[in-house]
């Protein structure tokens, strides 16, 4: 691999001037940060959050702030990779690291991504269910939904439909209206550490899932990928980085909006949460049919959201690594590899969903202890990748102070996976005591 | 000259630029030996925490 030389710096760009300019310019750069974060709000995200708010009420509430910046911190490392490398993540990873880490990194990836991917059609399936859908039929809608999403030719266009998916995210709202909680005893939980119960393992092991659910690995190679697919280049960055931070602030608002709806809900009555599209029953009872659709609509569209970008993430991570065309911008002719991975994780996952008597919940619990595992792992390798000044020159380079917020999320990562490896080790290790 | 080496110190002055992609530097990222071992230890953990969690899903799966 030689070094090339740079053959186009054009001085005559100038920034855009105007609102209308401006905000047109904003348009075209968003996208990736929304649909990643959004994506975070999947099937297993509503498991979690809804489970965290049946439990606790509003106590865990406060876990989500800090994930505001943790989230934010670990993505934006990717927009200036992606922007100033025009690679995706796997791709980088094989040139910096040499094919032995590379086969590693892209084979945690696509374990934990496909074990996603199934969890979304297990809640597609439960989602659709409500309206009487029968579980193959609703796996043969989703594939068939999923790859009509990519199969247009076009970045911009799969982009677009994506975008009209956001939205539908905030369907659990109007059921939250409706329930009437308690909003300034849910704003001050979010403020407020409270650990309900003290340190017991139950809450460390909510909190660890917590964290695993925002952030996730095939978060990083996702957006990165959609980033070098977009073109986005370095001069993008500040309106990618706002892009970001627009997608944590519906991330934020979606798990706050399930917390409390679930918290409401169920906390302090008798009757157990077992599974999130129990909450679309049991709103029909309390608020009248359409809560009850339209939150499961919403858990419908956190299947579809999630499963696109963990197929996505997987398919562009494959044909990145075998050094062939992987782009929403190629046919199926021009890039079989691509699209044949992104077919083949959806028709699998479909599959293992459509087994009698498959442990589905089991199948949602561990694959969420995968991704909090995998995750520290994934962020040292992009921190490397950040620290590297060959690469990305003194400017895009991490700061000092980047890398001592970075260095301390991956310590407390690594800490809350090691309570996870003992408790899996030693499932009496921590006393148990009652919440 | 390579994209990373534009005479730019802040990010402003960078995209005021507009460059191009970064250049792709020739081979790997040096590892020093300490940043190799500690890579290859995190790696023999993560191995471990997947077999156990894999085991435990096969223990509660039996289990029913």
């Amino acid at each position: 691999m030689g070094v090339m030389i740079v053959t186009h710096v054009d001085l005559s760009v100038k920034p855009a001037r105007g609102w209308w300019p401006r905000a047109l310019r904003v348009m075209s750069i968003v996208g990736p940060g929304i649909i990643v974060m959004t994506g975070d709000n999947d099937v297993g995200a509503f498991a979690l959050y809804t489970s965290a708010g049946a439990l606790y009420g509003f106590n865990l509430l406060w876990v989500m702030l800090p994930l505001l910046p943790i989230t934010y911190f670990a993505q934006e490392m990717v927009v200036r990779l992606g922007c100033a490398t025009g690679m995706g993540h796997a791709a980088m990873i094989f040139k910096r690291f040499g094919s032995f880490w590379g086969w590693f990194s892209l084979g945690d990836l696509m374990i934990v991504n496909f074990a996603t991917i199934v969890t979304e059609f297990i809640g597609i399936s439960a989602g659709l269910g409500f309206f009487g859908v029968a579980p193959w039929l609703s796996v043969a809608l989703t594939i068939a939904f999923l790859f009509a999403m990519v199969s247009t030719g076009a970045y911009k266009r799969f982009e677009t439909f994506a975008l009209i998916l956001v939205p539908l995210n905030f369907l659990v709202l109007p059921a939250v209206f409706a329930l009437k909680p308690n909003y300034a005893a849910a704003a001050s939980h979010y403020f407020h550490v409270t650990l309900p119960g003290g340190l017991n393992p139950d809450v460390i092991f909510l909190i660890i899932g917590l964290v695993g659910t925002t952030i996730a690995p095939w978060q990083i190679f996702f957006q990165q990928s959609a980033i070098a697919d977009k073109q986005l280049r370095i001069r993008d960055i500040p309106l990618a980085r706002l892009d970001l931070f627009l997608g944590n602030l519906v991330v934020q608002l979606g798990a706050f909006a399930l917390i409390v709806l679930a918290a409401t809900l169920y906390f302090g009555t008798r009757t157990p949460l077992t599974e999130p599209v129990q909450i679309a029953t049991d709103l029909v009872h309390r608020s009248g049919y359409a809560y009850g659709a339209l939150y499961a609509i919403a858990l419908i569209n956190a299947g579809l959201i999630g499963g696109v970008a963990n197929s996505l993430a997987n398919a562009w991570a494959l044909g990145e690594v075998a050094d062939v065309p992987s782009s929403l911008n190629r046919s199926f002719t021009e890039a079989p590899l691509f699209y044949c991975t992104y077919a083949g994780c959806l028709a699998l996952a479909g599959a293992i969903v459509l087994i009698p008597h498959a442990p589905l919940e089991l199948i949602t619990t561990s694959v969420q202890a995968l991704a909090a595992i995998i995750l520290p792992v994934t962020i040292v390798f992009l921190n490397l990748l950040l620290n590297d000044r060959a690469l990305l020159g003194p400017v895009l380079v991490n700061k000092p102070w980047q890398n001592v917020v970075n260095w301390s999320m991956i310590v407390l990562l690594f800490g809350l996976s090691a309570i996870l490896a003992a408790q899996t080790i030693a499932p009496d290790l921590f006393p148990k005591t009652s919440t | 000259m390579r994209t990373q080496d534009l005479p730019a110190r802040t990010e402003a002055e960078l995209y005021a630029l507009d460059p191009d992609y970064v250049t792709q530097p020739e081979g790997k990222l040096p590892l020093t030996r300490t940043a190799f071992w500690s890579l290859v230890a995190l790696r023999v953990y993560l191995i471990a925490l997947i077999g156990l969690v894999i085991y435990r899903f096969a223990v509660y799966a039996h289990a029913g």
